[in-house]
């Protein structure tokens, strides 16, 4: 409510500061934990991070280790480079488990170009690229970075711990399908370079140089996207000469900033999200009505399926309770690939089977509607008896203050008077107050205002 | 096959035969609470087991300084004649003030025979004890007061444990979480834990987390920046739990040493040591003087810090020659420092990628054995060992060694050969090519001889009066060792004997010791079994004694089946209470067999 009510014409830039923890006061500074949850969820999404590839005990590993590096702002180049050039325990370096998700150098290979380098490289696994540049030997070359990664066991963790240990070997090639040629490790559009003691190491170094700007543009993109709900390219990671940034001044000024401060998200969520472009409203004109490109007016977007759940529980005040974890954990908290949860099921949420960003689809569905319309998850948790409605109407308080409240918990702000107004004369006519109020929660979590980001 | 061997097996075989009545399985130790005892106090402990402890008349504890005490429970008259299943149980431990901290096995003798292991922590600090169940969450922790061994239970799935404490503005504070370290040794706990640590504020944001530092064991190093109330969180990494699954976090200010620089020390020789870890003093040089006679193995000292002493830290004391490695770039075999043979090298891998190289020289058909001793004492070092020719050619590699039944990060090259008159390196790196103060190593380079090594894996022997056993030895013979081994047991209980045999020259590997208990008391005791032989000399050279101490294991319930075997300290022999077996009988104990014949014994039981 005091953002609400604060005429403070720099309110929504302190906002933005709070939550992203960078106010530098630990009285404010308090999302922070929050931020990391959920923005570890969104790279674990994209990393694959699943218990059915990598047992509980690996994906917890790897999973803290997302968390702690974004609660702590790791530069992002560190992040990338420590998790391509990973070793040791699976348990006690949750990085190396990205060699036990993408267990070849192939799979390695597109997977890291398309999370960091924006490209789909898949194609020229077989043949020349056919929208691109890429050649087999350009893939292969990329691929022979990663041909000496290994693993052994390890005891660890006792005689039940069943630890796998990546290591590096000193032998291991790639060979170029047909011509049958030995590939030295070659970066995309690079000359050889190798390491005797371990590839990868170069492979980091290029692929997160300051003076790479494929691995700079591909995060900017993304954040973009994942702020603004489309990048400055789309698909967010399929970059190319066929495909350039719809604002070419806009992504090279993201991108300078970006590497200029140490490649910080923070400081780059920060930009995306006090410009004025983050801000605009998105009621369209009837001029920028069919814009999809340029940002004309705010892109509409629908809840993702866990921030939606997490949404609808703080709403009734009734929790879901996720298998195997304690109650109170929120659905952005959750650190595997499947829950057997319905509505995370019906709503989306990504099996973690692609490192693509289209895993999560947008794409709204009857299921999604007929969900939260008919579904007795949500008409369940309305009309919990420890739910908000019940407290409020058992609390007795006056029916203006109870709709304000449920506004301000559905919406974030107060009901009009032509709401108010109507939602007394609605009360009059409902066989009782719980059921009114429970009437008025359903329709604001079913509103458009709920449901989308606008 | 010899006939006299043939008979021993025999005698073994009946010896052994299971008391029709022993149903009654000894108890298998499953937790105490609270598993840690504090140094100069005596405290009350809660035992947990499958199988009764009832009639638990002694308790056995590993080392010296700690004594336990039972605490038998009333039995009322009319139980008396049923016993009852007692699988809890209490225990007193009382540990002198000059006990060694750190973790001690422990088992229980009862008339059923001698429990699997327990661990007992023993801790400087004060043991505080979870109390209050629900401190489930922040705004329940339970309040604590530092320094202090906090000791609780994840007992059941999605248990997370909260404590809260006061910290002053700059203070540092130490978080050492024993857990799953406790758990190799429990016998039937085919679910281990791995703990995870998390520090909040008062209002619950994370300011610092730890998984898995010491094995699965977190352990955390924080400095406050304000003074005022934090929370401690304590769960299972995956939210499971288990009501066996204890823990002990020291928490506290004082320095924490995890190894030592160099390694490695000269028995009856002044050394100065580095020592790192957490919260280390300015000056981190001590200074150690191990006894001209001490034996050259690996010993967990507590080490002089001014006027106090640290935390218990390996040190390998030596008796071979030992360099140290030059501050001089060493990286390359042409810069390789000169180490001469047998002898050992103390080393650091200082940073990243650092590799170190050391140059010796050696005859044609020389037999050399390379050992790096690091991960195995603390140092985080995973080894990565090469013998190169002086072209720098890989002639051999070793990345993990086995000891005994278990493997290790450790490495190993035994028997090497030159292959011709000249230098050669060792090289020795960091399997992953990290580096820093804590990647400490010893190498240890011996001439190949042949030896032998011992093994039971068995960490017990159960007798009742009228009844034998047989304790079989394992032995691994190394470097070509094609001797014959006379085995020799010590320590038996009162009122038991031991007929012990040897292992034959050749290809032989298994040999037992006979055990028998005619009339004995209730009693136990812990056995040392051994094994001596003579290594014949070549032309006028003295034959050598060879001689070995058997490393004793336990047998462990894996999960699913089957059994594996865990390194333990002790093998106890215990003699119960009679059994309804009282006594077996042959018709012969003498058999001589010639090939094709077979001969006809009669057992006799005597029974109850």
């Amino acid at each position: 409510m005091a953002f609400v009510d604060s005429d403070d014409p720099k309110k929504r830039e302190t906002l933005v500061d709070q939550l992203l923890g960078l106010t530098n006061d630990p009285n404010q500074d308090i999302y922070n934990d929050q931020y990391a949850a959920y923005w570890t969820l969104r790279w674990s999404d994209l990393i694959r991070n699943s218990s059915k590839s990598l047992g509980e005990q690996g994906m917890w590993s790897l999973h803290n280790w997302i968390k702690e590096a974004l609660r702590t702002n790791k530069p992002f180049d560190q992040f990338v480079s420590e998790l391509v050039t990973a070793k040791g325990s699976i348990y006690t370096n949750g990085p190396a488990n990205y060699f036990r998700i993408h267990a070849n150098p192939t799979t390695l290979t597109e997977a890291t170009a398309q999370l960091f380098l924006g490209v789909r490289l898949e194609c020229a696994k077989c043949h020349h690229h056919p929208f691109e540049k890429y050649s087999q030997a350009d893939y292969y070359g990329l691929a022979a970075f990663f041909s000496r990664v290994g693993s052994k066991n390890s005891e660890e963790f006792g005689l039940f711990g069943r630890e796998t240990v990546v290591v590096v070997r000193s032998t291991g090639e790639i060979n170029h399908p047909r011509t049958g040629q030995r590939m030295q490790p070659t970066p995309l559009d690079g000359e050889p370079i190798d390491d005797p003691l371990d590839r990868r190491l170069p492979l980091a170094q290029w692929l997160t140089s300051a003076d790479n700007p494929m691995f700079s543009r591909s995060v900017v993109n993304r954040y973009m996207g994942f702020l603004l709900g489309r990048g400055l390219v789309d698909p967010v990671d399929d970059m190319r000469s066929t495909n350039p940034p719809s604002n070419v001044a806009l992504m090279d000024a993201l991108t300078q900033d970006f590497v200029a401060h140490d490649f910080d998200l923070k400081r780059l969520m920060r930009n995306i999200m006090t410009s004025r472009l983050y801000q605009l409203s998105s009621q369209p004109t009837p001029e920028n009505n069919s814009d999809r490109r340029f940002y004309s007016h705010y892109r509409v977007k629908r809840l993702t399926a866990e921030p939606l759940l997490d949404a609808i529980d703080q709403v009734t005040g009734v929790q879901t309770k996720f298998k195997s974890l304690p109650l109170g954990t929120h659905a952005i908290e959750l650190p595997d690939a499947e829950y057997p949860n319905y509505f995370l099921t019906t709503f989306a949420k990504p099996r973690r089977v692609s490192v693509c960003e289209c895993e999560r689809s947008q794409e709204e569905n009857l299921s999604q509607a007929l969900h939260t319309l008919n579904g007795d998850i949500l008409a369940k948790k309305i009309a919990d008896k420890k739910g908000r409605v019940t407290e409020l109407v058992a609390a007795k308080k006056p029916h203006k203050e109870i709709v304000a409240e449920l506004y301000l918990a559905a919406l974030c702000r107060r009901p009009s008077e032509a709401e108010l107004q109507a939602s007394k004369e609605f009360l009059a006519e409902s066989p009782s107050p719980q059921e009114y109020y429970e009437d008025l929660l359903w329709a604001l979590v079913n509103s458009k205002q709920f449901l989308y980001v606008h | 096959m010899n006939k006299i061997y043939s008979l021993a097996l025999l005698l073994c075989f009946i010896l052994c035969a299971t008391p029709a009545n022993a149903q009654k399985s000894y108890p298998m130790l499953m937790s105490l609470k609270p598993v840690a005892a504090q140094v100069g106090q005596t405290s009350e402990h809660t035992i947990s087991s499958r199988y009764s402890m009832y009639g638990a008349y002694q308790v056995l504890v590993s080392g010296e300084g700690v004594t336990g005490e039972i605490l038998h429970p009333e039995v009322k008259e009319a139980d008396k004649a049923k016993p009852p299943n007692l699988q809890t149980m209490k225990v007193r431990f009382t540990v002198a003030a000059e006990a060694t901290p750190g973790v001690r096995d422990f088992r229980i003798a009862t008339p059923n025979g001698v429990s699997t292991l327990g661990q007992l922590v023993i801790s400087r600090d004060k043991v505080v004890v979870e109390t209050d169940k629900n401190n489930n969450t922040a705004e329940n922790a339970e309040p604590i007061l530092l320094p202090a061994a906090v000791c609780g239970a994840v007992e059941k799935a999605e248990d997370v444990d909260y404590y809260k404490f006061n910290a002053a503005a700059g203070a540092s504070l130490n978080f050492h979480v024993r857990s799953m370290r406790l758990q190799n040794k429990i016998h039937d706990l085919q679910q281990h834990i791995d703990p995870i640590i998390t520090l909040r504020s008062a209002q619950g944001a994370t300011l610092a987390a730890s998984d898995n530092y010491f094995y699965g064991d977190p352990f955390l190093s924080h400095t406050f920046a304000a003074a005022g109330e934090y929370l401690l969180e304590i769960r299972d990494v995956r939210f499971q739990g288990n009501k066996y699954w204890e823990y002990c976090i020291e928490i506290s200010n004082q320095p924490f040493v995890t190894t030592v620089y160099p390694l490695a020390v000269a028995a009856g020789k002044e050394t100065k040591l580095q020592m790192i870890g957490f919260q280390i003093p300015a000056d981190p040089m001590t200074t150690i003087n191990p006894p001209a006679d001490a034996a050259a193995d690996a010993q967990c000292l507590p080490l002089p810090m001014g006027e106090a002493a640290s935390n218990p830290v390996s040190v390998v004391v030596s008796k071979l020659p030992i360099l140290q490695e030059s501050d001089a770039d060493n990286n390359t075999p042409e810069h390789a420092q000169t180490i001469s043979l047998p002898g050992g090298v103390n080393g650091r891998i200082e940073s990243a990628g650092d590799i170190d190289c050391f140059a010796f020289a050696a005859k044609k058909g020389e037999k050399f054995s390379f050992e790096v001793v690091a991960r195995r004492e603390q140092s985080a070092l995973d080894s990565h060992l090469r013998i190169l020719n002086s072209k720098g050619k890989q002639l051999a590699l070793n990345d993990d060694m086995r000891i005994g039944k278990r493997s290790s990060a450790d490495s190993q090259l035994e028997n090497w050969k030159a292959p011709a008159d000249g230098t050669y390196f060792i090289e020795v790196r960091d399997l992953h090519l990290r580096g820093g103060p804590a990647f400490v190593y010893f190498v240890r380079v011996t001439r190949s001889e042949p030896y032998f090594e011992l093994y039971l894996d068995t960490d017990k022997t159960e007798l009742t009066p009228g009844t034998g056993g047989v304790i079989y030895v394992r032995m691994v013979r190394k470097n070509g060792f094609a001797g014959e081994v006379q085995l020799k047991i010590e320590g038996l209980p009162a009122g038991v004997s031991a007929t012990a045999g040897r292992i034959l020259a050749g290809k032989g590997q298994d040999g037992c010791i006979v055990l028998s208990c005619e009339d004995a008391a209730m009693s136990v005791a812990n056995i040392t079994v051994s094994g001596k032989s003579v290594l014949p000399a070549e032309g006028e050279a003295t034959p050598k004694e060879l001689a070995a101490i058997a490393a004793i294991y336990q047998e462990t319930y894996l999960p699913g089946g089957g059994r594996g075997h865990w390194p333990v300290g002790m093998h106890t022999v215990s003699v119960g209470r009679p059994s309804d077996i009282l006594g077996v009988g042959l018709s012969a104990y003498e058999v001589s067999l010639k090939p094709g014949e077979s001969k006809k014994i009669d057992v006799t039981i005597e029974r109850a």
